[in-house]
């Protein structure tokens, strides 16, 4: 027991008596990347399949932008054309809202490689 | 029942790959007014055959989607209703229409305009009903 106490003793690099104690050896820093260090931060957990399917159906209002031509027409003469730029805004990003809408709020059962038949589902 | 479903949940992810797809596509509003400002008539034909081809592809992908749910919902005992597969517009005449805004001077450019408003118009008019039954169906199988 003695004997492995010692064994496992750091060997005394202490300056002698009387001498002036030496400097601490320069701390290394290695870069670690901070992702690697923290780990990668969780994302929210998915919404469930009728919650995305609940809140695609409750923001029908934003994405489904419904146009009165005469109304922008009449708008855009007012404003000497200025409002047809707007209108035009208006149609591409109706459009773009509209795919974006119904390729995240299908069930995620029909996601591909993600279709157990049934899951989510239940028969009356 | 797996077996019966199986084609279903196929031909629907067929036609989610199709739409999922369209989000990848370039339709910024922001970047397209600006174009717009820079260029206005040209770039606005442009996003109108883009914008057109685009309602006609994202329809009959949403068609094929929601016909495959009514079946499966159908086969779970939930009604959802088979939608109309005559509703997908065909694409417009496209080499007609640049011609006719040419030379009517651009005029020909407010009725493209019209058709681009009331064309999508009626697409979500048309599918309000489909969404609401999905919704219904949705909750009524989570109860």
């Amino acid at each position: 027991m003695a004997e492995g106490e010692q064994e496992n003793q750091v060997p005394s690099v202490g300056p002698a008596d009387g001498d002036p104690p030496a400097p601490p050896p320069p701390v290394s820093h290695t870069s670690v990347p901070a992702a690697q260090a923290a780990g990668p931060m969780p994302g929210p957990p998915p919404m469930p399949t009728a919650g995305r399917v609940h809140a695609a159906w409750q923001g029908r209002a934003d994405t489904d932008y419904i146009f009165d031509y005469w109304t922008a027409l009449g708008w855009t003469i007012l404003t000497f054309g200025i409002y047809g730029f707007y209108v035009f805004y208006q149609l591409v990003r109706r459009m773009r809202d509209q795919r974006a809408v119904s390729s995240s709020s299908t069930p995620r059962w029909l996601s591909p490689g993600n279709r157990p038949v049934g899951a989510g589902c239940r028969t009356s | 029942m797996q077996d019966e479903l199986t084609p279903s949940f196929q031909r629907a992810d067929a036609h989610m790959t199709v739409l999922r797809g369209m989000t990848r596509d370039f339709r910024e509003p922001a970047i397209w007014v600006v174009l717009a400002v820079i260029a206005r008539g040209i770039v606005e034909i442009i996003a109108f055959v883009l914008l057109d081809q685009d309602l006609v592809k994202h329809d009959r992908s949403e068609v094929g989607v929601e016909y495959e749910l009514s079946l499966i919902f159908g086969r779970f005992g939930q009604y959802l209703p088979v939608p109309d597969q005559s509703r997908v517009k065909g694409q417009n005449n496209y080499v007609g229409r640049i011609v006719a805004t040419v030379f009517s001077l651009g005029i020909y450019l407010f009725w493209w305009y019209y058709n681009q408003m009331n064309d999508p118009n009626r697409h979500f008019q048309v599918n309000w009903p489909q969404e609401d039954a999905l919704m219904a169906a949705v909750q009524q199988a989570l109860r």
